[in-house]
């Protein structure tokens, strides 16, 4: 009995947690020994950020119970958890612009000298943990111009300041480079090492067996298992997740590059602070052929796309051509009426208006493109009827198109989009982050989607911060650094480590 | 020539100093508003309404001070039912700030005739704050004309100043509030009740606003008329957002819309057309407006593509 109690420092008992219809954690009993990296995995609506939620006190749950170091919690408040040592480090950074580093990691729990913040020892706190887990970190710049991989330690940091003994750590590979990852796995083994328990939870199944200890698989809100890495393999774990068969490799069509179909000469576009953010892009892309940017976020991937689909203006000088004809400068509308597909890497905030219904969105953009014969009404029947299409073939589980796209998972938003651009007939498309966030059932899904409409002979233009992803479904690929674009070689030329290297300003020799 | 000599007068550099009086009270409340991220157009009215009240406490208890303690009682009041409406009532905050205006300047009007029934009220018996004779401060020559013979709300200003910047910038409830503005989630998560925090800013600023009300009616000459304020309660808004809720810049700036406020005294004296001089601290407004955003203008050429 004792020695149970020091093995597992976090045990759930049957926690459910029901949302209508929905069973979002069904009689969950997980049990994570102390010391140890605990992954937990599964597809998106699984269930997993539920139960972080729980663990967290965020979301309250219909039943069940959670032990924390023997002990039965009842927590009152979301601050209950911090201050039992529950840290949550979340997938979107939980950090406030025009605060330096070391005010955002210790607002809310400054240390207090009569009615004043106690800077010195607040300070020396901060340096100490950051000596302890070694983490070297700008203290008193502002956050705003710190790249992710640093965000990302401040967020662990603050954690730890916090007192946390459990981190639960929400995607935190999500956004980071192969080296920033290598970092993030580094700092997580001394955590562990010192004591700390991590709960890592993750869709990207090669990550889970570089540092998991345990593994424990989410479907459809139960607990399918906990597992030792040695015990499964990423084929297995994939099929526990989703309870089939998962192609995890992309299948390339063998396809003939035919006319160009885009091409750039001296792009360079400046932001609105007047940055050069695109800087001599010259690259090409034919007819059949997918063409993908790899590089960390905020290289310039963005303004290269939104130069491409007109929404920033380039420099004087920079030259696009769309099949022979020069369009630089054109509005998005006249690009959408050349048949240039775009999906943003925001799919909520530019991809799709939230507010509006799912066959309003499923036309977005294409109001006025054939098919829907608008003279100054829309044709009802016929925009549902192309929902319905798109529904169908991208398998975007929806109850009724009249409901608000809002009410749809991430995921299926994606599959809609995504739907909507391939349904058109489009030329050449732009993508960005087409799988981001979303689960490996639809991963597959949109690959196979997209390297069909590519071999059907549209141009692709595909800017992901998957490395992976670029790798597997691009003919050509380019990374994109510090607003450069350098040539990252054909499919399958270069290693994902070269690639990693191309993509932090290294040179592959 | 007189102009020129006007504008460094003592005469105006006093009345700047007076003037910004309205401006700093309600800004060392307002600032923390600005800081949680809560715009509030209706300054305007809260400093209106308890200019009345501060009269009206005034008139009824013979007190200067308890006049005062109704401005600020008012004031807290008006802030309390504004963030009802906001907070919880989802009410949006544009359109209830225009309607607490409208209502102010249209409440005080109806107030002013139902009780002194007369639309100007001077000599209605209300008690006002007397300027103190500070002992030291008489004598030194220049600053002595601009700093001495003030009521104790024109010292009080720059001093809540110094005490916001002070709380804003070293205390705990400072960084707490600065989070909450830059952002609600990440507040949530360190602990921090946006809520809670929005309401301190809330109420705060409405007292702070029944300070500066208080000087409108009660300072020297205790007096009301309709639509007294003229626009004040705007120009603290402008000065908070100016300075990003800092109260330090934010002092500045109320001392150059006071500035522009005394010239305006001070120049309508000579034979020129008043409303033209009227228009100053205005302009002033904009203009300091248009230049800390000048910046952002040149954004504009990105639309041009399109």
């Amino acid at each position: 009995m004792e020695n149970e109690r020091q093995d597992y420092v976090l045990e759930t008992r049957n926690i459910c947690k029901n949302y209508a219809l929905l069973k979002a954690n069904d009689h969950i009993s997980l049990k994570v020994r102390r010391n140890t990296i605990h992954a937990i995995v599964g597809e998106n609506g699984a269930g997993k950020s539920t139960l972080m939620g729980i663990l967290t006190n965020v979301v309250k749950p219909d039943m069940g119970d959670i032990i924390l170091d023997g002990e039965k919690m009842n927590f009152k408040n979301p601050m209950d958890a911090a201050h039992h040592g529950i840290g949550m480090i979340y997938q979107e950074f939980m950090l406030a612009p025009r605060f330096t580093v070391f005010e955002n990691i210790i607002v809310g729990f400054e240390e207090k000298k009569g009615v004043f913040v106690d800077r010195k020892k607040c300070r020396e706190r901060v340096e100490a943990i950051c000596e302890r887990y070694h983490f070297a970190l700008p203290l008193d710049e502002l956050i705003d111009e710190l790249p992710v991989s640093v965000l990302q330690q401040i967020e662990i940091v603050k954690v730890l300041y916090r007192g946390a003994d459990l981190i639960i750590m929400d995607e935190p590979t999500s956004t980071l480079t192969p080296q920033g990852i290598e970092g993030l796995f580094d700092a997580m083994r001394v955590l562990k090492e010192s004591g700390k328990t991590i709960l890592f939870i993750t869709h990207k199944l090669g990550e889970v067996f570089r540092v998991s200890d345990e593994i424990s698989v989410l479907r459809d809100g139960k607990l399918v298992g906990t597992y030792q890495p040695q015990e499964v393999d990423q084929q297995k774990l994939a099929n526990l997740m989703v309870g089939r068969e998962v192609i995890l490799q992309a299948h390339k069509l063998p396809v003939s590059a035919g006319q160009p179909v885009l091409e750039v000469k001296d792009l360079r576009v400046r932001d609105a602070d007047g940055i050069e953010r695109v800087k001599d892009a010259n690259f090409e892309i034919r007819a059949g052929e997918i063409v993908g940017i790899a590089g960390v976020a905020g290289s310039g991937q963005q303004h290269l796309v939104e130069a491409l689909f007109g929404l920033a203006k380039p420099e004087a000088g920079s030259v696009i051509r769309y099949l022979g004809d020069e369009v630089t400068g054109k509005s998005p509308r006249a690009h959408r009426a050349d048949r240039v597909g775009y999906v943003p890497q925001d799919r909520i905030g530019m991809g799709c208006n939230v507010a509006a219904s799912i066959w309003e969105n499923a036309i977005m953009g294409y109001h006025r493109a054939t098919g829907f014969h608008p003279k100054w009404l829309i044709p009802r029947r016929q925009a549902q009827e192309f929902t319905s299409r798109v529904v169908r073939d991208f398998d975007v589980k929806v109850q009724n198109l009249e409901n608000h796209i809002g009410s749809l998972s991430g995921g299926n938003i994606q599959k809609l989009i995504v739907g909507r651009e391939f349904s058109q007939n489009n030329r050449l498309l732009l993508i960005e982050d087409p799988t981001r966030g979303i689960d490996v059932g639809a991963i597959e899904y949109i690959w196979e989607k997209l390297i069909r409409f590519a071999s059907e002979g549209a141009a692709v233009l595909l800017v992901s911060h998957d490395l992976n992803e670029v790798m597997q479904l691009s003919d050509r690929i380019l990374v994109m650094y510090d607003g450069r674009l350098r040539d990252g070689g054909g499919h399958g030329e270069l290693t994902e480590e070269q690639i990693g290297l191309l993509m932090m300003g290294g040179e592959v020799g | 020539m007189e102009y020129i000599q006007a504008m460094y007068s003592t005469i105006t550099l006093s009345a700047t100093f007076r003037l910004s009086a309205p401006l700093l009270l309600g800004l060392a409340g307002y600032c923390f508003s600005n800081k949680a991220g809560i715009m509030n157009i209706a300054l305007e009215s809260f400093m209106m309404i308890s200019a009345f009240f501060a009269l009206l406490g005034s008139y009824l208890f013979h007190s200067a001070f308890i006049g005062a303690l109704f401005g600020v009682v008012a004031g807290t009041v008006l802030s309390f039912l504004y963030g009802v409406l906001v907070f919880h009532a989802g009410a949006n905050g544009l359109i209830t700030g225009v309607g607490f205006n409208l209502s102010g300047w249209g409440l005080t009007t109806m107030l002013l005739v139902a009780i002194f029934h007369t639309r100007g009220a001077t000599n209605v018996g209300a008690v006002s704050f007397s300027p103190i004779d500070v002992p030291i401060l008489r004598d030194i020559p220049y600053l002595g004309k601009i700093f001495n013979q003030q009521t104790i709300l024109v010292y009080l200003g720059p001093l809540l100043m110094l005490i916001a910047w002070v709380v804003m910038y070293k205390t705990p409830f400072g960084v707490r509030i600065r989070a909450v503005g830059l952002n609600r989630r990440a507040a949530e998560t360190a602990g921090v009740s946006v809520m809670k925090y929005s309401w301190i800013a809330m109420l705060l600023s409405g007292a702070c606003m029944g300070l500066s009300g208080t000087f409108i009616s009660l300072n020297s000459l205790a007096m009301f008329s309709e639509n007294m304020t003229g626009g004040r309660g705007f120009m603290v808004l402008a000065s908070a957002m100016v300075a990003g809720g800092n109260p330090l810049k934010a002092m500045l700036c109320g001392f150059i819309f006071a500035y522009c406020d005394a010239l305006t005294l001070t120049w309508s004296g000579f034979d020129v057309y008043s409303q033209v001089i009227s228009m100053l601290p205005y302009l002033a407004v904009l203009l300091v407006l248009f230049l800390t955003h000048l910046k952002n203008i040149k954004s504009f050429g990105r639309f041009e593509a399109s």
